[in-house]
């Protein structure tokens, strides 16, 4: 039953996604030609003429502003319609349907959970690939040779030395991590929604007031997690060059080493804090689709 | 067009009634078939248990009788429905009588009154 | 003829007010029972229990032997008293989707009663009246092939055209092992569709008869002896 529900969640979604989408790439495209290149190079010019040059200049700025606008939106948009959507199918009259449906409120719940998370995650890609387009539109030939830089000193020991991972596993474990704070961004929402739609009266104020509660202690603990981390890594250092003082210069390995720690606490501990608030607001959301929902 | 149904007798019974009026006005004839329970009970909008009830009422006094495989018929017994004619008859003019002895008349008094109406009724044709 | 729901003890409590209190209650299979109230006497509440919308404070509810969950929404058909389907929606996905979740959907059934009343089912919820669409969810819920029908004030504000309508598809659709609840406080329209009523007040059960038994017992209509037991 989880399947069919993923399948209607994206059979309900895929419009406006696909059409969001399109817009991205058409003014991605429409940069390449007219944008940013334009003013990175006056000689570079398809038109002779001057009538025409000043269309194209029009057209540049237009796109160059319709790309900034869309690189903001792209995946805040994603979001948002994602927790429209949630609350909408979950606790606006809608719900009558949802909630009697033959299948677990577990599965409501995780099906829009899922499908919201792939559109986010997709929206990012696209969001890569048109930087990247962007990018190479700019200067090929730079574009080109960074990466070529980039991927020896990626696959070349430069990602061990200063994270203390593989390249793969460290693509891995960076994926494992946009996937743990998105879920976390769409249930931080999730729970307040929840939570707010069990007051009778003003259930979206309700809601807003627990979403800023959430995000603020999310914070807070990021924040007392993060001057512990600054402890550690001083620690850490201390232990490994005792007698330092500001005359010296680090070795190579120190400076490494350095790296490592400070990435991978910082690392492991934002991941732990994601992890830990999205799995109480999955709880919150769990416990209120089983036995709280509370339809007008 | 639903059946004008009153609101304060069984609805059970007025559909006897109505069968039974219907039979007698030659709506339908001895022997004629029977719409099924389902159709009866939306053509009347009432509820197909209730017409279900009130048909096995107009079976068991013999009205109308069921053949296992093809359906309900009216009973093809004219006596019966003769027998049926003089009861309903007799029931109307009951009331009539009643109606009559409330504002005065008599029996006799009552019995000329209906025949006078009906002489004139004539004279207006 | 068997159990189809069976209420024991059941209460219902928001914070302080008591919307249910020790209802016990048994439906029976093949009967439509019309669940007759003043607003506010606990009508929905107890609707949205049977279908899981709301959990009980206190007591059980067993849907053909087993508690509220996937079992009993598989066989129950419900009728909310809102709008209830997503308007950008075209009536044809909505058929999709009522097909995909619910096993004892009769597409068939559906399209028929679409095309009887001229709706093309290419058009989207939004573009209709607000008296069609009620058909539509109507035709969806009755289109089930379900134990029991739950309808919440199927006919409240509509013509009487809609209305005789209405009963036309609840009584075609209507099968002799099946049971349907009707929630109304407009006694008069449907009373000769019914053949047992439930009075429910305060949150509690007043009354279970059926209609020939009150007609019988106190010569009066459900209509009149709902007012007298009702009156303010």
């Amino acid at each position: 039953m989880l399947g069919k529900l993923i399948k209607h969640e994206f059979r309900s979604t895929y419009k406006t996604m696909l059409v969001i989408y399109i817009m991205t790439i058409v003014t991605t495209l429409g940069c390449c030609f007219f944008g940013i290149r334009q003013f990175y190079s006056y000689s570079w010019s398809l038109a002779e003429n001057e009538t025409l040059r000043r269309i194209q200049s029009i057209l540049g700025i237009t796109f160059t502003i319709a790309y900034v606008v869309i690189v903001i939106a792209l995946v805040l948009l994603t979001y948002i319609l994602m927790c429209e959507r949630f609350y909408k199918s979950m606790y606006s009259e809608q719900g009558y349907l949802t909630h009697t449906l033959p299948v677990s409120p577990l599965s409501n719940l995780n099906a829009r959970l899922i499908t919201s998370l792939i559109w986010l995650f997709v929206s990012g890609i696209i969001l890569l690939i048109s930087i990247l387009l962007i990018a190479i539109s700019l200067d090929p030939q730079a574009f080109w040779e960074d990466l070529r830089l980039f991927s020896y000193s990626a696959f070349d020991g430069g990602c061990v030395y200063s994270t203390g991972y593989h390249f793969p596993v460290f693509l891995l474990i960076l994926l494992l991590f946009i996937l743990v704070a998105g879920a976390n961004a769409l249930l931080l929402v999730f729970a307040a929604l929840s939570l707010g739609q069990l007051a009778n009266l003003h259930k979206l104020r309700a809601a807003v007031g627990f979403g800023v509660a959430f995000a603020f202690l999310e914070q807070f603990a990021a924040t007392m997690v993060m001057v512990r981390i600054v402890d550690k890594v001083v620690d850490d250092f201390r232990q490994n060059v005792p007698h330092f003082d500001t005359s010296w210069a680090l070795s190579i390995e120190q400076t490494g080493h350095l790296a490592r720690v400070t990435f991978q606490t910082t690392f492991w501990s934002m991941f732990s804090i994601f992890a830990v608030f999205a799995a109480i607001y999955y709880v919150i959301c769990a416990v209120i689709v089983k036995k709280h929902v509370n339809l007008e | 067009m639903p059946w004008n149904l009153d609101s304060d007798r069984p609805i059970f019974q007025q559909i006897i009634d109505k069968v039974q009026t219907d039979i007698l006005s030659g709506h339908y004839a001895p022997g004629d078939k029977l719409p099924s329970v389902r159709d009866l009970a939306m053509m009347a909008a009432v509820n197909p248990n209730t017409m279900q009830k009130a048909l096995t009422e107009l079976e068991r006094i013999g009205l109308v009788y069921t053949q296992r495989t093809s359906g309900r018929f009216i009973t093809e017994d004219v006596s019966m429905i003769e027998l049926l004619k003089e009861r309903k008859a007799k029931e109307l003019i009951d009331t009539y009588l009643e109606g009559m002895q409330r504002i005065g008349y008599n029996r006799q008094t009552a019995a000329e009154a209906l025949m006078k109406n009906n002489a004139d009724e004539h004279v207006n044709d | 003829m068997s159990t189809l729901v069976e209420c024991t003890g059941l209460s219902k409590k928001y914070g302080k007010v008591t919307a249910l209190q020790d209802v016990n209650l048994r439906i029976e299979s093949g009967h439509i029972i019309g669940l007759l109230g003043p607003n506010g006497s606990g009508k929905t509440t107890l609707i949205k229990i049977l279908n899981g919308l709301l959990t009980p404070s206190s007591g059980t509810v067993l849907v053909k032997g087993k508690p509220i969950g996937i079992d009993s929404k598989k066989v129950i058909s419900y009728l909310p008293d809102h709008t209830y389907l997503n308007m950008n929606q075209r009536v044809s996905d909505i058929i999709t989707f009522f097909k995909t979740f619910y096993e004892d959907f009769d597409e068939r059934r559906a399209y028929d009663m679409l095309a009887k009343l001229g709706i093309n089912p290419k058009d989207r919820l939004k573009s209709m009246s607000k008296g069609t669409k009620e058909k539509v969810q109507l035709i969806l819920v009755m289109s089930r092939r379900a134990d029991l029908y739950i309808l919440d004030e199927p006919i409240a504000g509509v013509d009487p055209a809609a209305r005789d309508y209405i009963l036309n598809v609840i009584l075609t659709n209507y099968d002799a092992s099946a049971s349907i609840i009707i929630s109304t406080h407009l006694i008069t329209d449907i009373e000769n569709v019914l053949d047992e009523v439930l009075f429910i007040q305060n949150g509690q059960i007043r009354l279970t008869s059926s209609v020939d038994a009150i007609r019988e017992e106190q010569g009066k209509s459900v209509d009149a002896l709902f007012r007298e037991v009702f009156r303010c």
